[in-house]
């Protein structure tokens, strides 16, 4: 087997994916180049952390660590439930201020309306009365 | 955990059954933290983002419908996404921290670039980090697909099949893409190590 085609499948080799024969054939070549040998152990260096890095477990208890920011999101929905109940609440009673004072001031604008409407009403029957009445003195006098 | 157990499981979880959820993280702290290891290699931040995606299973648990797929395999899911996303906002954290790296004048008038180690493993030794270094970039220079894979196969143990499941593909493709993540791993490797 050639460097080339050795160099090729290392990593397979390493993981011990070839076919059987192909496995030896390579064997055989590390152990007589030293080119390819040298390469070979690099690679395997670098591959060797993998199985290393999978021996680390969590540095803390990881349910504990959990259950805080469960119970802290909890903590923060029911804040902002309270906070939105309490916006509503609030907004509603100032709806309801407003309604009151803007119907208020409908009503005494009605009101004045109507005051100077009555006004003028009772300044016209006044009139009218008088008007009459001066007719009907006319009248009596003439007879 | 067959399927049986699987759908009392999230049921009970649920029926937010806080035991019941104990003892899902408990069955599967160590396999997400490996996987997210592998994307990460940083056993402080790995821890952080497995957590995050516990929280994230127990929210959203009550849309979870029985029998679309495996929970564990919707949990490596979002457990690859969070570490992805991590790893997005590292870099460009990394990138804004090289612009205005720590410099040092030496008495001899030398100017000196110190740049702090970004990878926090307690027990490990300067030719480990460097190993992790090397590792790192060798993986993250992969795309992503076959960087998702081989995480998967190798820090995960998975068979095509249950890969193929988290990637939604084929196994074939799935083989596929693991042959020339390898390949290309050892050119990486190799290249960061002459």
């Amino acid at each position: 087997m050639k460097c080339k085609e050795v160099k090729n499948n290392l990593i397979f080799f390493y993981y011990n994916e070839l076919p059987h024969d192909k496995m030896k054939q390579i064997e055989e070549h590390l152990f007589k180049c030293s080119s390819c040998r040298q390469e070979y152990h690099k690679l395997a260096l670098a591959l060797d952390y993998v199985r290393e890095e999978k021996q680390f477990t969590p540095v803390g208890n990881m349910w504990e660590g959990v259950s805080k920011r469960i119970s802290h999101q909890t903590t923060v929905v029911r804040k902002l439930r309270i906070l939105e109940a309490v916006a509503i609440a609030a907004s509603v009673i100032i709806a309801a201020l407003l309604g009151s004072l803007s119907g208020r001031a409908y009503v005494n604008s009605i009101a004045s309306e109507k005051t100077d409407y009555y006004q003028a009403a009772t300044y016209d029957s006044l009139v009218n009365t008088f008007e009459n009445l001066d007719e009907n003195i006319s009248l009596v006098m003439d007879q | 955990m067959d399927s049986m157990n699987e759908d009392i499981l999230v049921e009970r979880l649920k029926a937010r059954d806080e035991q019941a959820f104990k003892a899902f993280v408990e069955k599967y702290q160590n396999k997400v933290f490996r996987l997210i290891m592998g994307f990460v290699h940083d056993t402080y931040a790995a821890q952080d983002i497995a957590q995050d995606v516990f929280v994230k299973l127990w929210e959203k648990i009550p849309e979870w419908k029985a029998g679309k797929a495996k929970i564990s395999t919707w949990l490596y899911k979002v457990a690859v996404n969070h570490a992805l996303n991590y790893i997005k906002r590292e870099d460009k954290k990394e990138y804004v921290s090289d612009l205005s790296a720590f410099t040092r004048v030496n008495d001899d008038g030398s100017v000196e670039i110190q740049i702090e180690d970004t990878l926090r493993n307690p027990h490990d030794s300067l030719e480990n980090k460097e190993l992790a270094q090397i590792l790192r970039k060798a993986i993250k220079a992969l795309p992503k697909k076959q960087r998702i894979a081989f995480v998967l196969s190798k820090y995960q143990n998975m068979s095509s099949k249950e890969i193929a499941e988290v990637m939604e593909i084929s196994p074939g493709n799935v083989d596929v893409i693991l042959h020339r993540a390898k390949k290309n791993l050892q050119k990486n490797i190799l290249k960061l190590m002459q």
